[in-house]
């Protein structure tokens, strides 16, 4: 895999999640393909807003979009799904890729996920090892191969 | 024959037939003689005379004998109300020389010893200067029957009327009750009495009232009124709810009745426990939900955790150690196996049914299919016939095959070839679907235990699984109102055969 000696820069991972041992594995199955570095942790929904807004505890940081948001549902103050809601609601993050990473399997959590626009909804398995090859997938694919909208582009 | 004709009193009555030529006159005569009911002239004594027709009625032997007869000798020796022909015929005769005509019905006895009713009309009038009495007697015989049989049958239907467990009731379009049954008094609590003629619109509900007036209006466009319900304010005061079947004739209403208070009671309490019973399928749902975040989420990271402690540690731990870690890996992904079946298995238990029509033979190819890519190097030999199409739940039909099929798949590892069939036979209303494999089967002393939750007949050791899977198809099959069952025979193979209604 030679992706980054093409890129002068790997774009960040923002990652919402409240556990501390789920932050801690997934830290894990990331730096199995170095990408760890480029992730941001925030604990619950209100926080991504901050980040992507720039403003609370993120004030004052260089405004630039995460490759991807991955999600946990079960978020203490706004969870998953609320979140979701928020970013599409604003047109500047219409576009930013957001993906569900969750234990639930719940069927009306998938669907309503998918009704707000989520890009794509997974749920953490149980095996570490699939739960490796599931995390490294997704930041390959996003953080690396995904190829995003350019920022103020739009068709004339 | 004995007469009760005092021989002190015949000469005067054989005078007085002598001189029935000579104060008779011919046109009387004749009219006595063609008269159809048989007519006799007497005093208190006896007879002196009588028409062709009383001697053929009473089988009197010839005129010449009349003399010698008493109203007495030609009648049922005890008369209906218990007094002697003497004594009631004495009555009567002197009622009728006192009154001058006596009118009554009378046991009358023909010679021959037959008795019959009559009507007897006793007049006197003046026979040569003496006061005598001209009888009419007429054989009642069919009126009696006649009168029998109406008041047999009126008898039967007036029982039948009161002793019917139905609330009978005939009333009119103006309101009335006009005729009602002794169960009235036992749904109502009033007498009869207290009902019949009385305004039935008083008893009714008031929300009712106008449910009620249409029923009337109805009944009296000659259209019969079934189903109607109402509610009746009984003599406690409590209302019970009657159910009318009414059929109109003019004015009238001949209705039948049930107090249907009872069902709309156990109507009632259906819809209660139903409520309820919504409300516990919601608390399932909700908890089916908890469970799919927080005991996932542990077991997660005992999962992961400990997959990465091995890699940590691949070198520095003994081999107990590892085979201690691993068996803690294992009991984690266990764990997370039962986790999801008993969510399968709740959500299969709440889930709407959705009814459409399943090929089953498509939905058997896709789950061969399935096993065959997932199986690796194995030698199975799938025999699956012409397949009907059947009414049910798809998901749920391809979940309960799965289980069969992968059972029967799981089962015969050690066969080479392994031969899962499956066949489906119609029976009357049902279509009967079997998988046989030839296995290791199971011992039919524990059939019984086979669809139990989390019930196995082999180790986990020796066939993986949790146990929850015959379960699942157990509910999946009775929520389509079928039936399961297997055979099985140790060491040969098994079959696991479900009904499915056909419609």
């Amino acid at each position: 895999m030679e992706f980054r000696a093409m890129k002068p820069y790997l774009r960040r991972i923002l990652l919402a999640e409240d556990s501390a041992r789920d932050v801690e594995l997934t830290l894990e199955a990331l730096s199995e393909f170095n990408l760890a570095n480029e992730v941001i942790v925030v604990e619950d929904g209100v926080e991504v807003l901050d980040y992507l807004h720039c403003r609370g505890k993120f004030e004052g940081r260089v405004s630039r979009l995460p490759a991807v948001v991955l999600l946990d549902i079960k978020m203490p103050r706004l969870n998953g799904i609320e979140v979701l809601r928020e970013i599409r609601a604003t047109e500047a993050f219409r576009d930013l890729p957001v993906v569900m990473l969750t234990s639930s399997r719940e069927e009306r959590d998938i669907v309503e996920s998918y009704e707000l626009g989520i890009n794509a909804y997974v749920v953490k398995p149980v095996d570490f090892q699939e739960f490796i090859e599931a995390v490294k997938t997704l930041g390959l694919f996003w953080a690396v191969l995904n190829e995003p909208r350019p920022r103020g582009a739009g068709l004339q | 024959m004995e007469s009760s004709v005092l021989t002190e009193d015949r000469p005067m009555l054989e005078r007085l037939a002598e001189q029935t030529s000579t104060q008779m006159d011919e046109s009387f005569r004749a009219v006595f003689e063609c008269s159809n009911d048989a007519m006799f002239l007497l005093t208190e004594h006896g007879f002196f005379d009588c028409n062709a027709r009383a001697l053929e009625v009473f089988v009197i032997p010839s005129r010449d004998v009349i003399c010698k007869i008493h109203p007495a000798d030609i009648s049922a020796p005890i008369q209906p109300d218990g007094r002697t022909a003497q004594d009631a015929a004495m009555a009567h005769i002197r009622h009728a020389f006192a009154a001058g005509v006596a009118s009554f019905e009378w046991v009358h006895r023909r010679m021959n010893g037959q008795e019959f009713p009559a009507d007897v009309l006793l007049s006197s009038f003046d026979f040569g200067g003496r006061r005598v009495l001209q009888a009419t007697v007429r054989d009642i015989t069919l009126q009696k029957k006649a009168e029998n049989a109406l008041r047999e049958k009126t008898e039967e239907l007036d029982h039948f009327f009161n002793i019917a467990l139905d609330l009978l009731c005939i009333a009119d379009t103006d309101g009335n009750f006009r005729h009602l049954n002794k169960q009235w008094e036992i749904t109502l609590g009033y007498s009869i009495e207290e009902l019949e003629g009385r305004q039935f619109l008083e008893l009714v509900h008031p929300d009712d009232l106008q449910g009620t007036l249409d029923a009337i209006a109805t009944l009296s466009e000659q259209r019969p009124v079934i189903g109607f319900a109402n509610r009746y304010r009984c003599k406690d005061g409590s209302y019970r709810h009657i159910e009318w079947r009414s059929a109109p004739s003019g004015k009238l209403i001949y209705a039948a009745a049930r107090d249907i208070t009872p069902h709309i009671e156990a109507a009632e309490e259906l819809r209660r426990v139903n409520a309820s019973l919504e409300a516990a399928n919601r608390e399932l749902e909700s908890f089916s939900y908890s469970v799919s975040h927080d005991l996932r989420a542990p077991l997660r990271h005992i999962s992961g955790f400990v997959d990465l402690l091995q890699r940590n540690t691949a070198d520095q731990l003994d081999e107990k150690s590892r085979r201690w870690l691993a068996t803690v890996a294992d009991a984690a992904k266990d764990m997370g196996q039962l986790i999801d079946d008993l969510l399968v298995f709740s959500r299969m238990g709440r889930s709407e049914m959705l009814r459409t029509d399943c090929d089953l033979r498509a939905l058997i190819d896709e789950l061969i299919d399935m096993f065959t890519r997932s199986g690796g190097e194995r030698n199975v030999e799938w025999v699956v016939p012409a397949l009907p199409i059947v009414r049910g739940d798809t998901s749920m039909l391809r979940l309960a095959l799965m289980n069969l099929l992968g059972n029967a798949y799981k089962y015969t590892r050690t066969r080479n070839p392994a031969r899962i069939e499956v066949s489906c036979t119609d029976h009357d209303g049902e279509y009967v679907i079997a998988v046989t494999d030839n296995g290791v089967g199971f011992d039919m002393r524990y059939a019984d235990k086979l669809f139990g939750v989390f019930q196995r007949l082999h180790s986990p050791k020796e066939y993986e699984g949790t146990g929850i899977g015959l379960a699942n198809v157990q509910r999946i099959v009775h929520r389509h109102g079928g039936r399961v069952w297997a055979e099985g025979v140790v060491d040969e193979g098994a079959t696991f055969s479900f009904s499915l209604p056909k419609s």
